[in-house]
């Protein structure tokens, strides 16, 4: 029986992934793949964030430095003639590099922390502007390739794919209760047994490297690099944001809020322009107000409560 | 079992304990009573590793653990309850003994086995009916008792209870006595308890201990001390009848 849902659940993944990586292909629609490319971008940065910040609980404002370390490490190695594959994977370890010197910011916890991180995007643009002699400097980097946005997509889409499978994976083992464990009461989970901060160090580094292989991807997409946009507040905040929206602490929560967020800020910015802000804002206050755990935790509670109700009503009647 | 010596803590200029010894043999059922701010609870978190001493040594079956992390003395067989519950409060009931199964101890335990052992615990402590309930919808008794399932998961030799009839009614008291006593003869586990309850401590402690301004003022049967003078004017106001 398992088994069976295994295969089912499995097949059920595999349709919409394999519709999405051969679309492009036969609609030929460049804006299809501007959109999409974009989606999967926020939606594996998102989804990255959702393993540190939704259940490990670790608030975490500088997913744009691993980001951009990332994007970084992945044209400087392409220029320094690794091959295109070593380059991307640089990507990821760079950022997991950074991860490594972070790590006695867990010494802070709850919003110490989240502000503790929150300039890092900001020492890593220093450092870019300062050795500019590598890096380009304000002036920026160009990928010494020709530039294949199909390329940049269909990787882009791997990595989300790769991140929300992490995720699953993750979470339904005993880590995933362990992290949902130290989000609730880390002094209490360090009395039942939990190392809190070897735990919470695994997290950071996956979330890194995913976050620094979605950096390569943006990287190969883009073809080009500028400090001011790639460690942008942005790349910080998207994130989170889109936890909130969706739901954080869930699997579905970051593909819902990203697939919210891509949407509206493509339609509104043809309509109100930068004035879309204001509707994220007001999006923001309201979801937070009106549903705390997301639109998918919101559905989730009324389900249960359906279901709850469901077998109350089944016991009354026999 | 447990052996402390001469511990010393102080927070700044306040010393929460001085020079406190004590043992808690194999068995006993040992009662920490003492007037608010007395230590009661520094002590229990300098045993199970939250706070260093800053002098003294605490053995647990002859090995000394002074200064080891939370998690590791967890592992050697100390666990612990805490007077505020701190559950994890939006897991399930079930989930929250899982965890402490699977954490809690030094061999390793399958997912499936983990869920078989704590539906034993929640059996155990009479909390069966909500294992699927959301630990932060349950009431202060059955966050209790949610407290010692998840303390008595880890398999433990040594159990502290920090002041774990806080907010019962006397029917629960009573309910919660005779579950520690279970404890201690299904289980044979030690417990070294801290309780401002003293109809509970009077009946089932073998042996009470005070601590007043952080240091033991006294120590003996429950009868001994509910007639010691130094108890009364600095905890009981009068004779404990």
């Amino acid at each position: 029986m398992l088994r069976a849902e295994v295969y089912w659940k499995s097949l059920l993944l595999a349709i919409p992934i394999a519709s999405l990586a051969s679309a492009p292909f036969l609609l030929k629609s460049a804006y299809f793949v501007h959109f999409f490319s974009l989606l999967f971008l926020f939606l594996a940065l998102a989804s990255a964030w959702n393993i540190l910040g939704g259940y490990a609980g670790q608030v975490c404002l500088g997913t744009g430095a691993f980001f951009g370390i990332g994007a970084y490490s992945m044209m400087l190695s392409l220029k320094a003639n690794l091959p295109l594959y070593a380059s991307i994977i640089a990507g990821g370890i760079a950022a997991s590099c950074l991860a490594l010197l972070i790590i006695p910011l867990f010494r802070l916890r709850g919003i110490y922390f989240a502000i503790g991180t929150l300039f890092l995007p900001d020492i890593i643009r220093t450092f870019v502007l300062y050795f500019s002699d590598v890096t380009g400097g304000a002036m920026g980097i160009y990928l010494p390739l020709i530039r294949d946005p199909l390329f940049a997509y269909t990787f882009l889409l791997a990595v989300s794919v790769c991140t929300i499978l992490v995720t699953h994976f993750l979470v339904n083992s005993r880590y995933g209760l362990a992290m949902r464990a130290i989000r609730d009461d880390q002094d209490a989970g360090e009395m039942y047994g939990i190392n809190a901060t070897k735990l919470k160090t695994v997290c950071l580094l996956t979330y890194a490297f995913l976050c620094g292989l979605a950096g390569s991807g943006y990287a190969l997409y883009m073809g080009f690099l500028d400090p001011y946009t790639v460690f942008h507040l942005t790349w910080s905040i998207a994130p989170v944001f889109m936890c909130i929206i969706g739901g954080q602490g869930t699997i579905w929560g970051p593909i819902v809020g990203s697939i919210i967020y891509v949407v509206l800020s493509e339609q509104l910015t043809f309509i109100v322009g930068e004035l879309h802000l204001l509707v994220f804002g007001g999006i923001l206050i309201a979801v937070i107000l009106l549903a705390p755990y997301g639109i998918v935790g919101a559905l989730k509670r009324l389900s249960s409560n359906f279901v709850r109700e469901w077998k109350a009503c089944s016991y009354a009647k026999t | 079992m447990l052996v402390c010596k001469d511990i010393t803590k102080s927070f700044g200029g306040l010393v929460a304990l001085r020079g406190v010894s004590l043992e808690v043999k194999k068995g006993e059922i040992v009662g920490l009573i003492g007037p608010n701010g007395s230590g009661k609870t520094t002590l229990f978190n300098v045993i199970c590793g939250i706070y260093r001493p800053d002098k003294g040594v605490v053995y647990f079956k002859g090995e000394d653990i002074t200064g080891r992390k939370p998690y590791e003395i967890c592992k050697l067989g100390i666990g612990r309850t805490f007077q505020l519950v701190k559950p994890f409060k939006t897991m399930t009931v079930l989930e929250n003994v899982m965890t402490a199964i699977l954490f809690g101890r030094s061999k390793f335990i399958t997912m499936t086995e983990a869920r078989k052992q704590a539906l034993k615990w929640l059996d155990f402590v009479g909390l069966s009916g909500m294992k699927d309930k959301v630990a932060g919808e349950l009431g202060i008794a059955s966050l209790r008792l949610l407290e010692i399932a998840r303390a008595l998961a880890t398999e433990p030799e040594l159990l502290l209870l920090d002041e774990v009839m806080a907010g019962l009614n006397p029917v629960e008291v009573s309910r919660v006595g005779d579950l520690i006593e279970r404890v201690r003869s299904d289980l044979g586990i030690t417990i070294f308890w801290v309780e401002h309850v003293m109809r509970a401590i009077m009946k089932h402690a073998d042996r009470v201990i005070v601590l007043d301004r952080g240091e033991k003022i006294a120590e003996g049967t429950p009868k001994e001390i509910a007639y010691d003078e130094k108890v009364i004017k600095a905890y009981l106001g009068e004779p404990y009848a």
